[in-house]
Formats: structure tokens, C-alpha cells, sequence
């Protein structure tokens, strides 16, 4: 548990830094075609892929903290809800181990096929979807337990929202 | 039907190439008397090029449309048909992907990427425009901001003329020329046309220097579970498609486009054989190098000696 | 069939709280299962391959910069520079919260963020000078669908994706239908001036014009940035991003100096995860659209409509009319990249021009968000004033009103959308 706490730890502090590599390539980019006339091929590429890690890795940690857009509507009080969520966390589980298991398959074709400008084997950003879905399904795993034990009956919005 | 082709090109379907699949799709399934059904997914519905190659590539469609940049990304030797000024004319590479030496190539790559090239269509050679000057030869690049896709070599082609190459992403590229953030780009004559560029540049130079070559993709393992009959008929129909594809596209473009542009307002330069040898001049060295450095140096070699002996036959049949 | 199926699926997902991408997501998965389609790889990849786009890197650029600016202080500095313009005047608070969300939509991408962010500063402010506060929650959720109507735009930058649209022509688009709406909404409060309004106006705080004005002018800026950043060829669209990104950061640490490191990692850490949420769903919608494709639905649809009428009047009119209803229920984002790809082929094939088409959408859309039963900013605005939702709604209903008033212009006066970005050149 307190491994994963200081994983979190890392992921969080990765995003930030991936968001502020992107905004300092793109200005950068702006500055170096504006004032020295001499752009770099790679910046635009090498944002897209932090982008899309930030989007996985995000959509891990939005899951711990009930993040993600999702109608709210049933009372936490009433037993049958409890049931109802598990069984669309379930379908979450699958559908989140069906796209890690693809995303390996890609990073296990891509080796020898490069990116356009970085020359990147695409093994390695296709990298990020299993890792980022083996976490994931832990986090739902996670909040399938509390809600079939009842554990979150007062809402996980408000019990995650006070450590942020 | 025994089989299903679930094809994905990214182009309209009021485009020549979809013209050309049509033809594919109108063959193969009367020819195989129905036991093959052709389903083509137009515009980049199912993804970009790239995308649905790889699709191609793992079986999740069994064909898809590729060119002569991208396949560089499965395989890594066809990177030397985007070398700029290798092929003279449209015909000339052409000929070349169907010749004897070029098919153990596509060989080659069906057997390592799962990917097998069927067949080739020219869409025209990539031309420089630009809001600067006229450039009639290497020496009038200099200086110019001429934008180029991300690939080294486009980069090295425009830096070996002395112009500064300068990428920017496609779907900028027309408010980009038209707030000056470059002054130029290169792209085949139609694009020119199509996407309207003439408005935002003045200059265009047929100087001719990268062919365009928009292939049709099978998946290797789809295309061997097939009869020897039925993979014949495919074959045959994408030749079919291929010429269909090129030559709508050649009358457009050489007959239609360039007039049309020119009364739009755009000044096109076709230089002299003289000219023309300035720009192939300033880049052969840095190409050589560049593509030996990335590919086999014997098959480098090996390609440009094709070439130049499928040209010194040419021209041994007309003298 | 399968499709019907695929509905009844995504219902009964969303009932039971699903989060939306991953309902999208799932839907797709069973109808690929159910024709046999595709296989896993493909399906990782369409996800993959649909955040992997250089347009899309404006998202979280402007989700970043819209919290930099309201992390650094710079709704009060707005609302009291707007107050001292027009706050003296009958229903004058009413003007002010317009004026406000106006320059806010300037700045800022999301008619969600200036929701949460304005309502916290307006509702009170209308309440404690005896304005119903159902009315202040009311009217501040009605300016605020101009955010992404008026660039900069997360909307329009998802919305270019698909539909291979520049994005400079949709944001010069956006400007004119935007500034109608508030022009609208204020002929509204001008009218219902003597009803809405609290019998006598205390100027309540006398702050010095010079000093609000001088705490505007950088903050009123930041738009000039982005539009004449594109406009003078310094950077792209996206780039434009970036820039106002550095901007914010530049007002917040050096100017204003109102924001530490630890504030600083935290509207990083904030915006890379609401970045995170809106992206996944980009990616489901996008496996979702490989299996519509797939399936040939958008063919399919644009034969259904060719068949029901060969008018573009009443194919808008259909338009207007199912988007009304999916803009009730469906999520921005999702519900653009789900139907877009269906219906602007159609659009097109009317002769309808698509950044035009853009616009009708987006502002269709931007009605739903204020309509209940799945009406994100209703649910924002009630739970930052505290209101019940029902309370709201009837506040809302003479609005309503005004904004299909509204829409009905944009959608049958293509000028309004096409005339800017024809005279700026974006479009032929
Ligand atoms: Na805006
Ligand atoms: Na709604």
C-alpha cells in the first residue's frame, strides 16, 4: 500500500513535469523560429507523446480520486446501488484489461518501427497503455471492494478530496 | 463470400485514388466470382495512414494505403523512394517498383513486416512554392523558410540548397504561410489547388524533386491464406486500380491544375534541363550520404545502378 | 441491430454511473465483439491514436492557463473593474455578471471553469446586493456558454480533430454568434430590468477607477495574445497556447506575485488530470468512431437523410432539434465526437459550409449544458451557490427563451459564423 502511495507520488510529480516540458518546447519552438530562424524537427512529436502519457497516467490517478465525468445520481443509502456500480466498475475491469492487453501486443510489434521525427521505436510510447491499465485496474479494483463493502458510503468525492 | 477485404484509404471519395479502389473492389469481387468482398473504408475513417497500416499490419483490416514515406516506417529499406530527384518522370517510378530487382525487395519486406506492396500509383512530384522569389535554381533557395514534413531528409534536401527548412505540422501549414511564419512549402501541384495554398503563396517551381507514390497494402498472412487464383486477381486488380488512380490523377494535375493555378494568379516556373540540374546537383552528395548511413551502402548502390540501367535501356530503344 | 443494441448498452451503462469515457469505451469493445471486428491491438491503438494529435496539445495548454489565471486572483480583479463600468446602473450587477463572463471567454476555454470559477465570485455578490440568487445562478450559467463559443475554445480545438477543420477559421467563427448571445442576453435583463432587479443600488465598495483599471489592463491582455499572436504570423493556433500559458505564469509569479511553488505544482498536478479526463474520453470516442465507421454508420445516416428531406432548412431544423436532446443527456465532448463524424458528412452534402455547421453545434450543444437531466454547469452552479437544481431551472426558463432566440439566428444567418473568418482571411 505504501508502495503504491510513493508510485503515486512519482506519477504526480511526472505530470507536472510532463506539462511543463510541453509548455517550454512549444515556446521554445516559438522563440527559436522567431528569433534564430532555426526551428527543431522533434518538439511538436516529443509534446504529442507526453500528452498521451499525461492522458494515461492522468486517467490512472483520476480514477483514485473519483475524477472522471460520470453521472451521480442513486442514493448512497439504497442497497441495490451498491450492486449496480459494481457491475459498471466490472465492465470498466474488462474493457481496461482488454486495451492493456492490445496496448502490449502493439509495443511488442513496434520495436523496429520509428517515429516520424524523433526516430523513437513507437514501442516505447505504445509502452504506456499496458502499464498505465495494469494500474488502473488496480485503482477500480480498489473502489469495487469499498462499494461492494460499503465502505464508500459517504461518497468517494469528499473523502478523496480532502488530500489533495 | 470466403473472404472479406476490409480496405482503409485517406482520401475523399471524389478523389482519384477512390476511383482507382473502386476499380479494385469492382474487379476482385467479379473476377473471384464473389468468393472475395471488398469493403472500403474512405477519408481516414479508420485512422491515418500510419494507423491504418499497422491496422493492416496486425490483421484488423486486411488492406490499407500507403506511400513512399510511410512505408519506411514498417520497412526501413523503402525509405530510398522519397530520395529526392531519383526518378526523372512518373513512369520511370513506376517501372522501377515493378521491376525484377525491386520485387525481391517487396518480397522482402512481406516476409519481415507482414505488409506486402501490391501495386503503385504516381500522384505527381513534390514542388516547391513559395512568397519570396521566383526560384529558378538551387542557388534561389537561400534564405527561404521553406517548411517541410519531419523527416530528415526532406531537413537535408532543403539545407543542402541553402534554404532553412522549417517544420511545421500539416495542419497549420495554411495560416502559417499566410501570417509568414514560413514562407514556402512543397507539396505535389494538386495540393497546391486543393487545399487552396494558392491564395497565400505566389511563386510555384516545377523543379520536380520527390515522387509521390501512393501504394495499396495487403497483410501477408491474409494474402497467402488466399488460392493461387484468387491472390493472382488480387494482384491484377490492384495494378488495375493503380493505373486507374494515375492516370485521372496525371490528367488533373498536368492538364487541369497547373492552368487553373496560373489563372488563380501563381506564377509557375518550369525550369531549364540546366536549372533542373543545379537543384539535383546541390543534393546528390548529402543524400548518398545520408541514405548510406541509414541503409545498407551495397543496396543503395545497387538501386541507383538499377536505375541508372533501366534509363540507359530506354534510351538504347529510341537511338 | 447491433447498433440499437449499442444504445440500449450505453443507457443502461450510464445509469449506473459508469464513468462516460469508459461507457464509450465499453459500448464499442461489445459491438466489435458482437460483428467480430477487430481485435485488441487495434482497439489500444485507436485509442492511443486518438489523443496522439498535435491539435489536441492545446487542450490542456488552455485548461492550464484558464487555472493559472484564476489561481492568480484574476476573477475579482475583473469583476471589480467591470463593476465600476457598469455597476451603478439599473439591474447594473446583472450587466457586470454578463460583462464579466464575456471577458472571461476571452480568456479562458470552458464554460465549465467559468462557471465554478465566476459563480463563486457573482452569486454572493448579486445575493448580498438583493438579487435572487436563483436569478444570479441562472443568468451566470447562461453567459457562461459563450466560453467556448468565443476563442479561445477547448471545444472547438476537439471539434477541428475530426473534422480536419483549422482551427483559426472556428475560433474567428465563434466571435460574432458569441457576442450575439450576450448582446441577447443583456436586451433580456434591459427589459426585465424592473423585475429582476433590487429596488435601490448601493455601490458598495469605492475603490479608486485609475487603480482597477491599471489591475485590468494585463489581464485584459492575455486575448489580445492569442488573437494577435495568430493573426501576426508569430505563432500557430496551438502555439498561442503555450504563449498565454507563459503569459499567466508570467502575471502570477512576477506581476501579481499572488501564487507559490506549492500552488504552482498543484494547478499542474490539477490540470494534467482534468487534462487526463477529457482526453480519455477523446480516445474511447475515437475507438467508438473506428467501429461506426467500420460499420458505415455515417453512410448510413447521410442515406437516412437524404431519403427524409432533400432541404437544408429542415435537415437544420432535424439538427437542431436531436441535438437539443443528445445535448440533455451527452457530455461536450463525447457528444461531439460521437455524432460530428455522422452528421457533418450530411451537412456537407447539403451545401451547408462545415465551419459554419461548427458553430451551429457547438452552440446547440452549449444549450444542453444548462439542461437538465445531465446538465454539467446546472450541477456546478448548484453545488458552488448551494442552490437546489429545480429552484434554478425556473430561473432559468425566460433565459432558455432568449438562448434558442439565439441559436435559431446562428443556425439560419450563416454570416454571422462565416464573415469574420472570411475578412481574416482563414477561409476562401
Ligand atoms: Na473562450
Ligand atoms: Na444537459
Amino acid at each position: 500500500m505504501s508502495f503504491l502511495r510513493s508510485v503515486d507520488r512519482v506519477i504526480d510529480a511526472a505530470l507536472v513535469l510532463a506539462l511543463a516540458v510541453i509548455v517550454a518546447a512549444l515556446v521554445g519552438q516559438v522563440a527559436l523560429r522567431y528569433f534564430a530562424h532555426a526551428p527543431l524537427p522533434w518538439p511538436e512529436e516529443l509534446c504529442q507523446f507526453l500528452l498521451v502519457a499525461i492522458s494515461f497516467f492522468g486517467m490512472y490517478r483520476a480514477f483514485e480520486g473519483s475524477d472522471h465525468i460520470s453521472l451521480r445520481w442513486m442514493s448512497r443509502k439504497w442497497g441495490l446501488q451498491r450492486y449496480l456500480r459494481a457491475a459498471g466498475l466490472l465492465c470498466v475491469m474488462v474493457f481496461l484489461a482488454y486495451i492493456g492487453w492490445g496496448g502490449w501486443n502493439l509495443t511488442q510489434s513496434a520495436w523496429h518501427q520509428p517515429s516520424t521525427a524523433l526516430r523513437l521505436p513507437m514501442a516505447i510510447p505504445y509502452l504506456v497503455i499496458p502499464v498505465s491499465c495494469v494500474l488502473s485496474l488496480l485503482a477500480v479494483g480498489t473502489t469495487l471492494w469499498c462499494v461492494l463493502s460499503g465502505a464508500d458510503a459517504e461518497g468517494p468525492a469528499e473523502e478523496n478530496g480532502a488530500d489533495r | 463470400a470466403d473472404f472479406t477485404i476490409r480496405a482503409s484509404h485517406g482520401e475523399s471519395t471524389e478523389s482519384p485514388l477512390h476511383r482507382g479502389w473502386q476499380v479494385f473492389e469492382a474487379y476482385v469481387e467479379s473476377a473471384s466470382g464473389g468468393d472475395i468482398e471488398v469493403e472500403i473504408a474512405p477519408a481516414g475513417q479508420l485512422g491515418s495512414m500510419t494507423d491504418a497500416l499497422e491496422q493492416a499490419k496486425i490483421g484488423a483490416i486486411q488492406m490499407a494505403h500507403g506511400d513512399e514515406q510511410v512505408m519506411s516506417t514498417f520497412y526501413k529499406p523503402m525509405m530510398v523512394l522519397a530520395t529526392p530527384y531519383l526518378f526523372n518522370n512518373d513512369q520511370e517510378g513506376m517501372d522501377f517498383i515493378y521491376s525484377a530487382y525491386f520485387s525481391e525487395v517487396r518480397e522482402k519486406m512481406a516476409s519481415e513486416s507482414g505488409l506486402r506492396l501490391l501495386s503503385a500509383a504516381s500522384y505527381g512530384f513534390r514542388n516547391f512554392t513559395n512568397n519570396v522569389r521566383v526560384v529558378k535554381s538551387a542557388a534561389d533557395m537561400s534564405g527561404i523558410r521553406m517548411r517541410v514534413p519531419p523527416s530528415p531528409m526532406s531537413l537535408e534536401m532543403v539545407k543542402a540548397m541553402g534554404g532553412s527548412p522549417t517544420p511545421v505540422p500539416w495542419e497549420e501549414l495554411y495560416g502559417a504561410m499566410q501570417s509568414g511564419v514560413v514562407d514556402g512549402q512543397e507539396n505535389p501541384i494538386g495540393v497546391a489547388l486543393d487545399y487552396s495554398f494558392y491564395q497565400v503563396q505566389k511563386y510555384m517551381t516545377l523543379d520536380n524533386h520527390q515522387l509521390g507514390l501512393n501504394t495499396m497494402m495487403i497483410n501477408e498472412a491474409f494474402f497467402q491464406s488466399l488460392t493461387p487464383e484468387l491472390r493472382e486477381i488480387v494482384v491484377t486488380g490492384a495494378k488495375m486500380g493503380a493505373a486507374t488512380e494515375y492516370g485521372e490523377r496525371n490528367y488533373q494535375a498536368r492538364v487541369i491544375a497547373v492552368a487553373k493555378l496560373r489563372e488563380l494568379g501563381m506564377e509557375v516556373y518550369a525550369p531549364t534541363p540546366e536549372e533542373a540540374a543545379t537543384f539535383r546537383d546541390a543534393v546528390r552528395e548529402p543524400m548518398q550520404a545520408y541514405l548510406k548511413s541509414e541503409l545498407d551502402p551495397a543496396f543503395v548502390e545497387a538501386v541507383y545502378a538499377e536505375i541508372d540501367a533501366a534509363r540507359a535501356a530506354d534510351r538504347a530503344a529510341v537511338e | 441491430m447491433t447498433v440499437l443494441f449499442v444504445i440500449v448498452l450505453f443507457g443502461i451503462l450510464l445509469a449506473v454511473e459508469t464513468p462516460i469515457a469508459f461507457a464509450v469505451g465499453i459500448i464499442a469493445f461489445a459491438g466489435l465483439m458482437i460483428t467480430g471486428i477487430g481485435n485488441e491491438a487495434v482497439s489500444a491503438q485507436r485509442v492511443f491514436a486518438g489523443m496522439n494529435s498535435y491539435g489536441l496539445l492545446a487542450l490542456p495548454l488552455f485548461i492550464l492557463a484558464g487555472n493559472l489565471l484564476v489561481a492568480g486572483g484574476i476573477i475579482r480583479r475583473l469583476v471589480d473593474f467591470v463593476d465600476l463600468l457598469v455597476g451603478r446602473v439599473r439591474a447594473g450587477l446583472a450587466y457586470v455578471n454578463l460583462l464579466a463572463n464575456l471577458m472571461m471567454a476571452g480568456l479562458s476555454g470552458s464554460a465549465t471553469a467559468d462557471t465554478a470559477a465566476l459563480g463563486s465570485v457573482m452569486t454572493p455578490m448579486m445575493k448580498q446586493r438583493g438579487y435572487s440568487p436563483d436569478f444570479a445562478a441562472a443568468l451566470t450559467i447562461s453567459g457562461a456558454i459563450v466560453a467556448p463559443i468565443l476563442p479561445p475554445s477547448i471545444i472547438m480545438v476537439i471539434y477541428a480533430i475530426p473534422t480536419k477543420l483549422s482551427i483559426g477559421a472556428l475560433f474567428f467563427a465563434g466571435i460574432l454568434p458569441g457576442l450575439l448571445i450576450v448582446l441577447l442576453l443583456a436586451i433580456y435583463v434591459a427589459l426585465s430590468a424592473k423585475r429582476i432587479s433590487p429596488p435601490v443600488v448601493v455601490a458598495e465598495r469605492q475603490r479608486s477607477f485609475v487603480k482597477a483599471t491599471l489591475d485590468a489592463i494585463p489581464v485584459l491582455l492575455a486575448p489580445v495574445i492569442i488573437v494577435g499572436g495568430v493573426r501576426g504570423g508569430v505563432v500557430t493556433a496551438t502555439e498561442a497556447a503555450a504563449v498565454l500559458v507563459a503569459y499567466a505564469l508570467f502575471l502570477n509569479i512576477v506581476l501579481y506575485r499572488s501564487t507559490g511553488l506549492e500552488t504552482l505544482y498543484t494547478v499542474f498536478r490539477e490540470s494534467a488530470i482534468t487534462t487526463a479526463t477529457v482526453m480519455i474520453v477523446v480516445g474511447t470516442s475515437s475507438l467508438f468512431a473506428w467501429f461506426l465507421a467500420i460499420e458505415n454508420v455515417p453512410g448510413a445516416a447521410r442515406e437516412m437523410f437524404a431519403f427524409i428531406t432533400d432541404n437544408p432548412i429542415l435537415f437544420l431544423v432535424i439538427v437542431n432539434i436531436f441535438l437539443l436532446v443528445v445535448g440533455s443527456f451527452v457530455d461536450t465532448v463525447p457528444a461531439i465526437l460521437i455524432f460530428v463524424p455522422i452528421l457533418q458528412p450530411a451537412a456537407i452534402s447539403y451545401g451547408i459550409d462545415p465551419i459554419h455547421f461548427a458553430i451551429v453545434v457547438i452552440v446547440n450543444l452549449m444549450v444542453g449544458l444548462n439542461t437538465p437531466p445531465v446538465g454539467t454547469n446546472l450541477f456546478v452552479i448548484s453545488s458552488v451557490t448551494g442552490r437546489p437544481i429545480g429552484g434554478i431551472v425556473r430561473a432559468l426558463l425566460p433565459l432558455y427563451i432568449v438562448k434558442l432566440l439565439a441559436l435559431v439566428t446562428i443556425t439560419y444567418v450563416p454570416f454571422l459564423s462565416l464573415w469574420l473568418p472570411r475578412a481574416a482571411g482563414l477561409l476562401p
